[in-house]
């Protein structure tokens, strides 16, 4: 079984200063096969570090990053799935269900993974599978 | 025919039949129960009740009867479950899986495979239909001990080195190929790997696994195939529980199980050095051999000790050879004995081996047998051969013929007393007839120079007294190669078989004897034991036997040997015993002829070496040379290998492995007291010593040897050497005599002692008298006759 880190939004050290510790301890380098970033790492420190943990890692950009040659959007195949990765910030409203939903279309993915709105989803919509990892460090966000 | 020599009661024939399992057994009940069974499993019929019902005619023999345990363990030790369509039961009954009240066998085997149903669901887990469990410990990513992912994680590595090993499983095998095999394999071992913790899974348990899996496979065809024209019988009902094809797995499990009960130890790799700490600061012992550094684990000392003591006992040369070699026994041995040869032998073969193993015993202590079978098989290959050869030869076993005579003869080496040496010759008949076919191939090994030129001079000398006669008739001084001995030594043993058991005992035992002890020592056991055997006439031919010396007349006798040969060869089996009579006395008598010519061809050159050295000597020491002592040091050893070729000499096969024994090393027991060469010895120097016979009037010559030996070392003194000299003391007065003359004189001869034997204390101090005298005369003589001179 191949395991794949979700996660996003993490603004260290800009709102916070790094992630959770008992989260941190679980993440022992070789276990990841995969990390999938939704983006706003905000600096390369925090980048480096998701680096060690895995060795096939994919950012997307967010709207405040300090690297800024990441892409927007992103397509990976994990196994059997296409699995598409976006910030969330380009989808207008924020963390709406049909707006994402064109968006899967667009992409055609099997599993859309957003982020932006700084809250846990994961739900399934017309057969497709949405996922949203929240913010990994709990930080501040404009929409609470 | 076996029928017929069991029955004889031979009177010096020595054990009764042991309790146990006597391979002869089995020929003494009916040939029909044997034949029954090969005709029931060769039975292919287009009559579908025909098929079924030679099935289940099969399994009432092995099964339905009293004794049936002993029965089939007989039939398994004798490689008869070779075809046998019920080989994984008798496999489950030897195991122990089964218990031997047949009443048990479905109850205990639908208990068994409960439980592995048990087990599999203990350790097969699917982490993420685990239940209601928390989150916190149980995510992909916890470590926690408790987490069922976590555990998942750790099966996964397992199974991964699992898998690994199962995919290399027997790769020539379609069946191994197929998935649904692997996942039984590595389902097996998992679960057997969880089940035991501290031994884990090791590389090794899938060769054991994969024959059982395999038998069970092969037995759940036959089944089915039979089944397919069913007649419900009695037996049916147990028959499809037991041979169920949706339990093979389980059943797999069991019987890996109780295999691996006794074979765990040999995997394990449980250091028993309590010191380790303390080792670490010391230094290893100096010149260890590579098996002895290290720390000790118990499959390690399993196959020290097979090397060291079966091996050493029954085998010293082969022994010491892979000594010197340093060739570890673990290098090869770990791999035989772990995965019980699993990849020595072809799959049928190893089959055969394995019924054996476990017919005879849970504990598998055949195994320690068949290893030395195995290596004793290859000796002649391994003993000239160089590191390189012996471990290619070892490390990819050669093909063997007939997997059985190896089985039988693990099983003599185990209990020679028990019978079954009758089986052993008719084996080892076969087996050195497959030699000769792979001795004919056998071109390209690489031979040491050194140690093959020493290995022919030792044959030859050795050769003549075995009784199976090598082909020794080449002239005197030729060197025969083993390849044309080799064949004609396994024709001869090929109908050895048919003899009476007792002289094939002691030939045997000749042989046995002939790998380590002295030339002479067995010329003198070979005359006596043809003396004690039975037949009048083997008696008056050795005694009739002349000593011919003509080479012409041996070559045209082989002629007429090998032409009986190849007609008995060809009648093997069928050959009547009065036959077998003649054709051993015309052996016999060949054999005594060729031992003749060699006896008289040694003494031949014993002299001629003693009067060419006599001359060396008389010249060295007139020209009183610088290094005269390295020089007569070398010509003592030569005068040792006259003594060798004249018998009086005791020829110790270890000499040749001893190559830098440059030292002539006399121990005091060395010279073998044996009268008999001397007085031949004697004569022979006759001529030589009656020009100083009369210098002895006064002396008893009742010793001629002590004669000898003063008047040498009297007429060295008087300055004119005499030609003949014995090595030992002419070592000493040579040296001395020059320097010192009366001391060492009288030394010597004290030192000559070996030479007497028992007689020797007093002749020596009878010789010492006479010799002072005799000397003190000879002075005498000499001041006699210097001194009115010099007046």
């Amino acid at each position: 079984a191949k395991l794949v880190l979700v996660l996003g939004d993490l603004h260290i050290p800009h709102r916070c200063s790094g992630l959770p510790v008992k989260f941190k301890k679980l993440l022992v380098p070789g276990k990841i096969q995969h990390i999938l970033c939704t983006g706003n790492l905000c600096t390369k420190e925090s980048y480096d570090y998701l680096r060690t943990l895995a060795g096939d890692i994919h950012v997307v950009r967010g709207d405040s990053e300090v690297i800024l040659n990441y892409p927007e959007e992103k397509v990976v195949t994990v196994g059997q799935f296409r699995i598409g990765l976006i910030h969330g910030h380009q989808v207008i409203p924020w963390g709406d269900a049909a707006s994402l939903a064109l968006l899967q279309r667009q992409l055609d993915v099997d599993i859309l993974i957003s982020g932006h709105t700084h809250r846990f989803e994961a739900f399934e919509h017309e057969n497709k599978f949405y996922i949203n990892p929240g913010s990994a460090t709990g930080a501040y966000s404009a929409l609470e | 025919m076996y029928h017929s020599v069991s029955e004889t009661s031979h009177p010096l024939q020595t054990e009764e039949q042991e309790i146990g399992i006597d391979p002869l057994q089995s020929y003494l009940h009916k040939p029909g129960e044997g034949g029954s069974n090969k005709n029931g499993s060769t039975h292919h019929t287009s009559d579908s009740d025909g098929t079924f019902l030679s099935y289940s005619k099969e399994w009432e023999e092995l099964f339905v009867n009293n004794n049936y345990l002993a029965t089939i363990r007989l039939k398994g030790i004798n490689g008869q479950l070779r075809s046998s369509r019920f080989r994984s039961v008798c496999w489950k009954l030897f195991l122990e899986v089964l218990p031997q009240d047949r009443s048990q066998w479905i109850k205990t085997t639908s208990d068994l495979r409960t439980s592995y149903t048990k087990i599999k669901e203990i350790h097969i887990t699917n982490p993420r239909k685990a239940g209601q469990q928390d989150l916190i410990i149980n995510n992909p990513l916890s470590q926690d001990e408790g987490s069922l992912w976590n555990k998942f994680f750790q099966d996964k590595e397992l199974r991964a080195m699992i898998e690994q090993d199962v995919t290399r499983t027997f790769p020539e095998m379609q069946y191994f190929q197929q998935e649904n095999v692997r996942k039984i394999l590595t389902d097996v071992l998992f679960c057997y790997a969880r089940e035991n913790e501290q031994l884990l899974y090791k590389q090794g348990m899938h060769e054991l696994l994969a024959p059982i899996v395999f038998i069970l496979h092969c037995d759940h065809q036959a089944f089915s195939h039979a089944s397919e024209a069913a007649q419900p019988r009695q037996a049916f009902e147990e028959m499809k529980v037991l041979l169920n094809p949706e339990y093979l797995e389980h059943d797999a499990y069991a019987m890996f199980t109780c295999l691996m009960k006794t074979a765990e130890h040999w995997f394990s790799t449980f250091e028993h050095d309590s010191q380790k700490e303390k080792d670490v600061m010391i230094t290893p012992m100096p010149f260890a051999r590579p098996q002895d550094l290290g720390p000790s684990i118990a499959i390690v000392a399993k196959v020290n000790q097979i090397q060291d003591h079966l091996l050493k006992k029954h085998d010293i040369e082969l022994y010491m050879h892979l000594n010197r070699l340093e060739i570890a026994p673990q290098i090869y041995g770990l791999r035989w004995v772990r995965l019980l040869f699993g990849r020595e032998f072809p799959l049928q073969d190893l089959l055969v081996v394995w019924d054996a193993l476990f017919a005879d015993s849970i504990t598998l202590n055949l195994v320690d047998y068949i290893f030395v079978a195995m290596l004793l098989y290859i000796r002649d290959a391994l003993i000239s051969s160089n590191y390189q050869t012996c471990l290619g030869l070892l490390m990819h076993y050669p093909p063997i013929g007939d997997v059985h005579s190896l089985i039988l003869r693990a099983l003599f080496l185990r209990d020679p007393k028990v019978r079954c040496w009758l089986y052993y010759y008719k084996a080892r008949g076969a087996d050195l007839m497959n030699k000769t076919r792979a001795s004919a191939k056998a071109a390209p090994l690489n031979i040491n120079k050194v140690s093959n030129s020493l290995l022919n001079f030792g044959r030859k000398l050795i050769a003549p007294a075995m009784a199976s006669g090598g082909a020794v008739g080449a002239p005197a001084g030729g060197s025969s190669f083993p390849p044309p001995a080799m064949p004609i030594r396994s024709t001869v043993e090929a109908p050895q078989h048919h003899q009476q058991h007792h002289h094939q005992h002691h030939q045997a035992q000749q042989q046995r004897l002939m790998k380590s002890e002295s030339m002479p020592v067995q010329l003198g056991k070979g005359q006596s034991s043809k003396n004690i055997s039975s037949s009048p006439s083997i008696e008056s031919l050795s005694g009739g036997r002349e000593f011919t010396g003509s080479p012409p007349l041996s070559a045209s006798k082989k002629d007429s040997f090998f032409s009986t040969i190849s007609r008995s060869r060809s009648q093997s089996k069928t050959i009547s015993r009065k036959e077998s009579e003649e054709e051993l006395e015309a052996q016999i008598s060949f054999l005594q002829g060729q031992l003749n010519d060699l006896e008289a061809m040694c003494k031949y050159c014993a002299k001629m070496m003693n009067t060419h050295l006599g001359n060396i000597q008389e010249v060295i020491l007139q020209e009183h040379l610088e290094k005269e002592d390295e020089i007569l040091v070398s010509l003592a050893g030569l005068k040792q290998i006259k003594d060798i070729l004249k018998g009086s000499l005791r020829f110790n096969q270890s000499q040749l492995e001893a190559e830098e024994n440059e030292q002539i090393t006399i121990a005091d027991d060395h010279y073998c007291s044996n009268s008999q060469n001397k007085g031949t010895g004697d004569v022979l120097k006759g001529p030589v010593m009656t020009k100083q016979q009369f210098t002895t009037t006064d002396l008893s010559t009742s010793e001629n040897k002590s004669a000898d030996d003063y008047i040498m070392v009297s007429k060295e003194e008087e300055g004119s050497r005499s030609a003949v000299l014995e090595p030992a003391q002419s070592l000493q007065a040579h040296k001395e005599a020059p320097a010192k003359p009366e001391a060492p004189s009288r030394s010597a001869l004290i030192f000559s002692d070996p030479l007497m034997g028992s007689i020797s204390p007093s002749s020596s101090n009878l010789s010492s008298s006479p010799d002072d005298d005799s000397s003190n005369n000879s002075k005498d003589s000499d001041f006699a006759i210097v001194s009115p001179l010099d007046i």
